[in-house]
């Protein structure tokens, strides 16, 4: 397996090429394991894992035990921090909105992936890392750093990453929120000048009493399509198969 | 309790008296519109139900006390929640019957907080009046955010969860609620909620929210619970379930709490066992819209990413945009991106009435797959700020076509401009037609000598393209081709031209560019339009006018006007017959040739006649006419001109006489060229004679039987094709238009070029019309078509309308040499031997016994002389060989009479080895069981022969034959009566189709000569020459000799 955190630089690639981020990103440290651990690790993070959560430089998870212990606590380091590139990384998203869409779309633009290897970022494992996480790993089994309830929790996180790629900014230490924030007023200030909406208006006519007429939109859900199959045909529908209950609209259209 | 309820009864029946409609607002109106203002709070537990407060924003107690009795509330003004005010606190119930009259509160004055407590009351109502509404039940002591959490979970952990640490059973209380079928309900929830969201008062209280829009449904719902009229018939449709133990038991506590319709106090409660309840509840929950897009603030569940397609700006670059927006799935709501950007803050954007929070997390990954599948938006996705790009005109096809369909495939919305379906009756292309060019150096048709108007004169025109109201130059259409870009602005709409069809038009009559577009193209191509095509208008300059007038007369091809019909016409035109001929001169007038293609019997050859007689007359005949025949029509063309048309001078070239020279060493042909009207001659004289014929001007050049020149491969072909002519007519009776290949060559023939070339005609035609024989190509073909083919069948309605039931044709054919001869022997043998009184028996005897001979002589040699009886001896024979073979190819049946049983057979013979099957022959030699089993075998119809041989004797008398609608007397019987009752088997009661009698005479001999006394006297009939032929021999010497005569010139076929 490639390792696709550092593209190669000699082959060009098409524009608009992307890497997919799936667990496979993780095959460096996958590939270091033991096979029977890793098999374990493997069964173990479909259910086993019950919950994580981020730690400074780390992610901390519970992972499900046997017998007299119900479960081990698990820690292993994240893959960078990128904490000290946050105002270059929301630069470069407020620049490139392909890169962040991509991201966020677990597709990742291949020249993204040039610029953070350039920058010495990383956003999946590289061998240095392999190294760390074999050493900083830990695991309250007290078995090797690589057991399987490690593995299994780096394994159910990525999984979870894949799913919610924009999640992959919090892996890297960024928030996620601050991070798009700023994209947002970086993009907003480069256009302003050029007739942005004020959204206060809105709010203050918002907040004012007025005379209460229904939406044209009500009168759409009224007669709307009906995905339900409860088209009233009679007068009374049965609202419930179980209880026998039945209703009828006294009422004329509202 | 009780008490309580008819106060509100009564409270709810003056309702009508003493608010009415719009009573709220009238009282405001008299306050200063103090506006009234509300919210729900949600007090636990859920089952109290809750409390609603009503106060006025700046309004004094006094006024709330009057609003109180205005409502017929019994509250009195205490602290609001909010310190702003006093305030009326309601029963949760009772504020959702206040807050769900409409009428009350149309138009009243209301703070934004009440404002959305009112909108949740009527979605309440819609959901109720929709059924979008399902029971549901909770603990009684439980909060409301446990409550409202749990249809979500119960509905996606599609299960049960059970609270275990209260023992197996707990209180419940029953309670409607949202179901969230409708997906547009739920958008609205979650618009009212984004609202809300937004009012500081409600602001993180948005559980109270969901709790009023609980009560309101349930209140209405339990209001709106009817005893079904109708329970067996509904429970029998209902599949058949297994039921727990105590689940009837629950499912009646949990019926009876819904129909409980309090307005105040708490609902009440029953026991049932948790994991019964949830898994009813499960039940219930299924198939609901319960799930956690219910709770979506970022807009996902409502929202989806659009993308607009704007054309450009009139008199720009021609630069189209696309734009990205986003755009409510339910409602018109919607916004381009760029306002996203414009706005400073993330945390929410407002559009329409929603709101949605933090949008760009959903809407950023969906533009990033929409990138995927169309270029435009990834080349829209890398600018900062992505809302538009940029596409230019070659690439609008592109994405109109390919990445739009993709995009609306992954789930994205496009909007292309109103793209106005362009019919095609709305196009136009029109023809300006400017000047008609001097005649081309040496064309292939340098042989249509001095016609008025040359068709192959080359024009000079321009076109242009009309859709709706816009014109399009033709340079101007090239560059819409050229770049694929075919949209045209015409009043505001864009509008998507046909270019393929427009293209296909024009290609039409400009496919010969380089060699120049003819006023032949230009008429193929105006006329084969159909009504599905594009249609061409062309119009004429002053200049062009010949070629206007062509067209034109050429449309009116098929309706000629009538003109005088030539005086030297022995006989009587069918009105159609005069069609006829007034169309051939109409062509004359175009300089163009047809082909006449009448069913056999309608009288192809005297309209032919005609015409060229009328020629004639008008001295419109620049040279002698050529007609070639069949070698064993040649007689019958020979008769027919006689009989109709002696004026004509005829010479005929055919036979070994043909190649005579006279004194000045002038060939027969040079000489007659000089001094007949028509040249008569066989295909295959043509052949031989070729050179000679093709050295002629022939001013009309008649292929009679055109079918022989149906193979262009063929001698005869080729030397048709050669000969100079003005004018060319083909004559067929076989139905020409179902053989395409064959209708080119005859066309080809007649008007060289009109159909196309052959390969063009085979890939433009052939395939098509036999694929689709009702297509657009066979309708197109046959418009073409219509001015140069004129093919009338018996069958057409107005034709019938001018024959007769029964009409009787004369086919006349001529001797072959040995035939004359043996004929001329026989004669010259009766009149040696004759004795001369008139009474002597032995005379009487001789004649008919002469009588019969030189009848079989005329049917067949071998009759008399011996021999096989091969077609090739017997002119007759051949020519019903040809009369049989156009009614086996059309599909019909016919009867052939014979009085000589030995000719019976021989004709069975000819016609088995000819079309592979043996009529049967009908004699007076069968038993009458066979006599009947052939007749019911000839009348069951196909697969048995289509032709039934009869002795006419035995033929003659009780059969029905009504299968054949052909009669052909192949000898003749001097006996009108004899030959008509033959002729009556098939002109019978039950006969559907008109019978057309063939009676078939050699020329020159008694056959004729009684032929024509009989037909003059045919009123006479039976009273002039009684039942058997016998009066002949009553005939003086002078009249017999005059009738038995051979008259060689005539009667003589040679051997072609």
């Amino acid at each position: 397996m490639v390792n696709r955190s550092s593209p190669p630089e000699k082959e060009p690639q098409p524009a608009g090429a992307a890497v997919r981020f799936d667990e496979t990103c993780w095959q460096p440290v996958w590939a270091v394991a033991d096979k029977a651990v890793l098999r374990r690790a493997k069964a173990l993070a479909v259910d086993g894992v019950l919950d994580w959560r981020y730690e400074p430089g780390m992610v901390a998870a519970r992972v499900r035990g046997y017998g007299p212990i119900p479960e081990y606590e698990v820690r292993f380091p994240l893959v960078d921090n990128w904490q000290p590139h946050a105002e270059r990384v929301a630069d470069w998203f407020s620049r490139h909105p392909d890169w962040l869409a991509g991201l966020m779309a677990g597709n990742l633009p291949f020249v993204f992936l040039q610029r953070l290897h350039s920058a010495g970022m990383a956003l999946w494992p590289d061998d240095a890392y392999v190294a760390r996480f074999r050493a900083g790993a830990s695991c309250t089994c007290r078995g090797s750093s690589s057991c399987a309830h490690v593995l299994a929790a780096a394994l159910a996180w990525v999984r979870e990453l894949a799913e919610e790629p924009v999640e992959l900014l919090a892996s890297v230490g960024l928030d996620v929120g601050r991070t798009l924030d700023e994209v947002h007023r970086l993009t907003y200030e480069r256009l302003s000048g050029s007739g942005a909406v004020d959204a206060g208006i809105q709010d203050s006519a918002q907040a004012v009493a007025r005379p209460w007429q229904p939406w044209p939109e009500e009168e759409r859900v009224q007669v709307s399509g009906d995905e339900s199959g409860c088209r009233r045909t009679e007068d009374s529908v049965m609202l419930s198969r179980n209880l026998s209950l039945y209703l009828r609209t006294p009422w004329g259209p509202v | 309790m009780e008490a309580d309820n008819t106060v509100e009864d009564s409270h709810i029946n003056g309702t009508s008296e003493l608010v009415g409609v719009g009573n709220i607002r009238r009282w405001q109106d008299g306050q200063g519109d103090v506006p009234v203002n509300g919210v729900f709070l949600a007090q636990d537990p859920w089952t109290q139900m809750g409390t609603g407060f009503l106060w006025l924003d700046g309004g004094s107690a006094a006024q709330l006390e009057e609003l109180a009795l205005l409502l017929g509330v019994a509250s009195r003004p205490q602290p609001g929640p909010f310190q702003a005010a006093p305030a009326l606190a309601l029963p949760g119930r009772e504020f959702a019957r206040l807050l769900s009259d409409e009428e009350m509160w149309r138009q009243a004055v209301v703070g934004p907080e009440l404002a959305v407590h009112l909108r949740l009351a009527r979605l309440a109502r819609i959901l109720v009046q929709r059924a979008d509404v399902l029971p549901f039940a909770a603990l009684c002591d439980w909060g409301w955010r446990q409550v409202l959490r749990m249809p979500a979970r119960l509905a996606q952990e599609d299960g049960v969860f059970v609270r275990h640490d209260e023992g197996p059973a707990g209180w419940y209380a029953g309670m409607l609620i949202p179901a969230w079928r409708v997906g547009a309900g739920s958008a609205l929830y979650r618009a009212y909620l984004g609202q809300a969201a937004d009012l500081p008062r409600l602001a993180g209280n948005e559980h109270a929210l969901g709790a009023w829009l609980w009560v309101c449904t349930d209140w209405l719902g339990r209001r709106s619970l009817v005893d079904s009229p109708r329970v067996n018939e509904v429970s029998a449709r209902q599949p058949f379930q297994i039921r727990y133990r105590g689940e009837e038991e629950l499912l009646a506590n949990w019926r009876r709490s819904l129909t409980d319709t309090s307005l105040q106090g708490p609902l009440p409660g029953f026991v049932a066992d948790h994991w019964l309840m949830m898994r009813m509840l499960a039940l219930e929950l299924r198939d609901s819209g319960w799930g956690d897009a219910l709770f979506d603030t970022t807009g996902e569940a409502d929202w989806q990413v659009g993308f607009e397609l704007i054309p450009p700006i009139q008199d720009e670059s021609g630069t189209w945009t696309l734009r990205a927006l986003l755009v409510h799935r339910w409602f018109a709501w919607r916004a381009p991106l760029a306002e996203w950007w414009q706005q400073p803050e993330r945390g929410r954007w407002r559009i329409g009435h929603a709101v949605l929070r933090e949008p760009d997390r959903w809407f950023l990954p969906e533009l990033a797959r929409a990138a995927e599948v169309c270029p435009a938006v990834a080349r829209l996705l890398v600018q900062p700020a992505p809302a538009q790009t940029a596409v230019d005109a070659g690439e609008v096809m592109e994405l109109v076509n390919q990445h739009v369909p993709r995009l609306l495939e992954a789930g994205f919305a496009v909007f292309t401009p109103r793209w106005e379906h362009v019919d095609l009756r709305d196009v136009r292309i029109r023809v300006w037609v400017q000047r008609v060019n001097r005649r081309r150096p040496a064309g292939r048709r340098s042989a249509a000598m001095d016609s008025w108007f040359d068709v192959d004169r080359l024009i000079e025109f321009d076109w242009s393209v009309a859709v709706g109201d816009e014109e399009l130059s033709s340079e101007q259409f090239e560059a819409l081709v050229r770049e694929q870009q075919p949209y045209v602005q015409s009043g505001g709409t864009w509008k998507r031209v046909p270019v393929e069809a427009i293209l296909e038009r024009i290609q039409d009559f400009t496919k010969g560019v380089r060699a120049g577009t003819s006023v032949w193209d230009l008429a193929r191509s105006v006329l084969q339009a159909d009504d599905t095509d594009v249609p061409v208008e062309v119009s004429f300059s002053a200049e062009a006018a010949p070629a206007q007038q062509f067209l034109r007369s050429l449309a009116e091809a098929k309706a000629p006007p009538p003109r005088p019909l030539p005086n030297g016409f022995r006989g009587e035109l069918r009105d159609y017959q005069k069609h006829g001929v007034f169309w051939l001169l109409q062509l004359r007038d175009l300089g163009i040739g047809g082909c006449l293609a009448d069913d056999m019997g309608l009288g192809k050859t005297i309209q032919v006649l005609s015409f060229l007689l009328s020629l004639k007359e008008q001295g419109q005949a620049r040279g002698p006419h050529l007609l070639i025949c069949p070698t064993s029509l040649l007689s019958n063309w020979r008769a027919e001109m006689q009989r109709f048309t002696p004026d004509l001078k005829l010479y005929i070239h055919h036979g070994a006489a043909r190649h005579g020279l006279d004194e000045a060493g002038r060939t027969t042909l040079s000489r007659a060229v000089a001094t007949v009207d028509v040249v008569l001659t066989t295909f295959a004289t043509l052949v031989r004679d070729a050179e000679e014929l093709a050295q002629v001007a022939w001013d009309t050049v008649v292929a009679d039987e055109a079918q022989n020149i149906k193979n262009v491969d063929t001698k005869q072909a080729a030397a048709v094709r050669k000969l100079k002519a003005r004018q060319r007519i083909a004559l067929t009776g076989t139905p020409v238009e179902n053989r395409l290949v064959e209708l080119w060559a005859i066309m080809d023939f007649v008007n060289p070029g009109y159909l196309g070339g052959e390969s063009w005609f085979r890939r433009h035609f052939s395939g098509p019309v036999t694929a689709h024989p009702q297509g657009p190509q066979a309708r197109r073909l046959k418009r073409l078509l219509t001015p140069v083919l004129l093919r009338r069948r018996k069958t057409d309605p107005s034709i019938q309308a001018e024959l007769p039931e029964k009409w009787e044709v004369r086919d006349t054919a001529g001797l072959k040499s040995e035939q004359a001869a043996l004929y001329q022997s026989i004669v010259d043998d009766l009149w040696q031997r004759l004795p001369h009184s008139r009474s002597d028996m032995s005379r009487r005897g001789r004649i008919l016994a002469a009588l019969t001979r030189l009848k079989q002589v005329c049917d067949h040699p071998c009759l008399v002389a011996g021999g096989r009886g091969d077609v090739d001896r017997s002119g007759k024979l051949s020519l019903l060989l040809d009369l049989v073979a156009e009614v086996v190819e059309q599909g019909e049946a016919g009867l052939i009479f014979t009085q000589f049983r030995e000719m019976g057979e021989i004709i069975c013979d000819v016609l088995a080895e000819r079309f592979g099957w043996r009529p049967g022959y009908l004699h007076g030699g069968l038993r009458p069981g066979e006599r009947g089993e052939l007749v019911a075998r000839f009348q069951a119809g196909s697969p048995a022969p289509p032709i039934l041989v009869l002795s006419l004797k035995a033929g003659g008398v009780g059969l029905n034959l009504t299968r054949a609608n052909h009669v052909f007397h192949f000898d003749r019987w001097w006996n009108p009566a004899v030959e008509d009752q033959a002729t009556d088997r098939a002109f019978r009661i039950g006969q559907t189709r008109d019978v057309q009698v063939h009676k078939l005479v050699c020329s020159g001999t008694l056959e004729e000569r009684i032929d024509e006394l009989i037909a003059a006297k045919r009123h006479l009939s039976a009273a002039v020459v009684g039942e058997s032929e016998g009066w002949i021999t009553e005939l003086a010497d002078a009249d017999l000799q005059a009738l038995f005569r051979l008259d060689v010139e005539s009667a003589l076929e040679e051997d072609g």
